[in-house]
């Protein structure tokens, strides 16, 4: 047992070195490769022009976004995963994702000419339609007797999910004939919004809900344990259910908003973190985190480089790998 | 919740009138607005006008295949839903189109042109495949999988095998071909296509009538159709194929198309009942009334330009979706 608790204790000290050695790589490698010692002056501002401009202007922002947006994902699920108790949630699944595209879209119809001007209004945007989706997709999984039925909500948010990307098409192709290319791309899960004034707006927001979600870590825990329990415990089981799904929509929303819809990261990390620190909120939070940055930098320098000069959308990649994931769970916890 | 003859006829004639209704409506309405005189001058001798060609060479043929489509999803999921008992299975929602889908984008990437006979042939293999995955996955469960598994299963499968075909699309630059054709709808339907589509679906539309009384036992009890001495192995086998064959047609014809496989059969049922004798050919009634229909709306809603016909069936599918998911008579909890 002590040795397994090593072993485990490795596996996250190996996650967080992974972590920073792919931000390098992703700074350094790309189009421009940027050897590792310049790398270093431009990051103390001594390095040429050309290097800070592609680290500055280009890499650092979008890899600030990914960062962020991977934690969040990976929070969203976990969090949605604890309140329906289902470890199949994730908020692509679930429709949230779809939901959050079809605010994106509306926004996109409005200030297609200057997005990044307005790009404070993209999360809000995003976080409104998601969180009607949301809303949507729990009413028509609510049973007045039973309450959320844990695989109702995921079959529902399949059809939502699948409708709502229909009617994103809809929407862009009654309006502007070229943006369909823009929707589709979102839909691919291709990450757009990696520039400065997109950071400024997304990572506090994401930051933020990341923040207020540990100061109610335990609550989480006594979620986990069943209706009943929590009860007993004196939690207001609906307030805490509804508290932890809204910060789950707004950190989707606000992650899907500028990366595309991007799946199955809110549905692995959770598991595997709590595969390698156990059940304890407090502890597997932490590495869920990690795990979702993990997973979306090592995609998107991966997606970026498979494919010249434009690369894969992200969101492709993380399917290939998130799907037979999803199979697994599926086929395991058959009863 | 069998009905008798006279009712199951007196709806008959209704659908039939309502088919030609939507028929009718579907022939006047398009980019190309044509009067019924217009159309009736399609069938006198005489000039050839720019209307009677817009008729005879893009409205006729896209009307035929919007039909044949209809009939292709309609009876696919009816068979699907029968054989397998799950009163959600869909083609589109369970991978199969996926499979087609990806069979096609990698034939794409390898030729640089098909001929049509080819298309719906790699896509009826295409089918198979996703077939096989879905019961692949259902071998490997330890346990029986439950109706909501399956779709679970099924829509993961579906992502994955999409994910793939559109990796591989982008990879060897081929996405606009492909794209031409899973969100083209029926824009440029010839009748090549129709004459390439239509015997297959006679066929198969003859076989299931055939074997209906089969599917019927099938459907209802398991151990009933065993004990009758049917070889129930031997004839899932026969319906899966008809169902890839299906969806194959389908899929080359007009890309995927979510929903249809699904909301057709349970209208259907409602019509008529649980006799596969009156499934099929009602099937292929509702299925192309609702196609007609919703292709008929794509030309209409933004003319000249068209709206994507997957777009409108998906937002029709939804409400029938999650009607169907809470009915008690979804029967899965």
């Amino acid at each position: 047992m002590e040795k397994l608790n090593q072993v485990k204790k490795r596996a996250c000290i190996l996650l967080l070195i992974v972590l920073i050695g792919m931000s390098i790589l992703y700074l350094a490698i790309g189009d421009i490769h940027i050897s590792l010692e310049s790398l270093l002056q431009t990051l103390l501002l001594t390095g040429s022009k050309i290097d800070e401009f592609v680290v500055f202007r280009l890499r650092l922002p979008r890899l600030f976004i990914v960062l962020s947006s991977g934690a969040a994902l990976a929070l969203s699920g976990a969090l949605l995963q604890g309140v329906t108790r289902n470890e199949l949630a994730d908020p692509g699944i679930i429709g949230i994702n779809a939901g959050a595209g079809v605010g994106v879209t509306v926004f996109f119809l409005l200030f297609s000419y200057d997005a990044k001007s307005f790009s404070y209004l993209l999360p809000v945007a995003a976080f409104l339609g998601a969180g009607l989706t949301a809303l949507l997709i729990f009413a028509f999984s609510y049973q007045r007797k039973t309450g959320i039925h844990p695989y109702k909500i995921i079959l529902v948010g399949i059809g939502f999910s699948m409708a709502l990307s229909g009617f994103m098409i809809l929407l862009i192709s009654s309006a502007e004939r070229d943006e369909v290319q823009f929707i589709s791309s979102w839909l691919a899960g291709n990450i757009w919004g990696g520039d400065w004034p997109f950071v400024l707006v997304i990572v506090p927001i994401i930051l933020i809900a990341i923040i207020l979600i540990f100061f109610k870590l335990q609550t989480l825990n006594i979620l986990q344990l069943g209706e009943e329990a929590a009860l007993g415990l004196g939690v207001s089981l609906q307030k805490v259910q509804v508290f932890y799904m809204v910060v789950a929509t707004l950190l989707a929303a606000s992650a899907v908003s500028v990366v595309g819809s991007i799946g199955f990261i809110g549905l692995m990390s959770p598991h595997i973190a709590k595969r390698l620190v156990g059940q304890q909120t407090q502890r597997y939070i932490p590495i869920t985190l990690l795990l979702g940055s993990t997973i979306l930098v090592v995609a998107d320098f991966l997606a970026k480089q498979l494919v010249e000069p434009n690369g894969l959308p992200t969101g492709l990649l993380v399917a290939f790998i998130g799907a037979p994931y999803f199979l697994y769970l599926i086929v395991r916890n058959n009863h | 919740m069998n009905i008798e003859a006279t009712t199951y006829k007196k709806r008959l004639t209704m659908l039939f009138i309502v088919f030609f209704f939507v028929f009718l409506l579907s022939t006047r309405f398009g980019a190309a607005s044509l009067s019924f005189e217009d159309i009736l001058q399609v069938f006198k001798q005489g000039e050839v006008t720019s209307n009677i060609l817009v008729f005879r060479e893009i409205r006729l043929p896209r009307i035929l295949a919007s039909i044949l489509i209809g009939t292709a999803l309609g009876l696919s999921g009816s068979i699907m839903q029968g054989v397998s008992k799950n009163p959600l299975a869909d083609p589109g929602l369970l991978g199969v189109s996926a499979g087609a889908s990806l069979a096609l984008t990698i034939s794409y990437a390898l030729f640089s042109s098909l001929s049509y006979i080819m298309v719906v042939l790699v896509s009826f293999f295409g089918s198979i495949l996703g077939i096989g995955l879905v019961f692949l996955m259902t071998m490997v469960s330890r346990q029986k999988m439950t109706t909501i598994t399956l779709l679970l299963a099924g829509s993961a499968i579906s992502t994955m095998l999409f994910a793939l075909s559109q990796g591989i699309s982008i990879y060897f630059r081929v996405s606009k071909e492909v794209s031409m054709w899973t969100s083209g709808g029926l824009v440029g339907t010839t009748w090549t296509h129709i004459l390439i589509s239509l015997p297959i679906i006679v066929l198969v539309l003859g076989v299931a009538i055939y074997y209906s009384k089969e599917i019927t036992t099938l459907s209802l009890d398991e151990e009933l159709a065993i004990g009758l001495g049917q070889n129930v192995f031997r004839t899932k086998i026969l319906m899966y194929t008809l169902v890839a064959l299906l969806t194959g047609v389908a899929v080359a014809l007009a890309g995927n198309l979510a929903f249809v496989g699904l909301m057709i059969p349970h209208m259907v049922r409602g019509l008529v009942g649980f006799d596969y004798k009156r499934i099929v050919p009602v099937s292929v009634l509702v299925g192309g009334i609702f196609l007609m229909f919703s292709d008929t709306l794509a030309r209409v809603i933004y003319a000249p330009y068209e709206t994507p016909l997957i777009a409108i069936v998906a937002v029709f599918g939804l409400p029938f979706f999650l009607y169907i998911v809470r009915s008690e008579k979804g029967g899965v909890f």
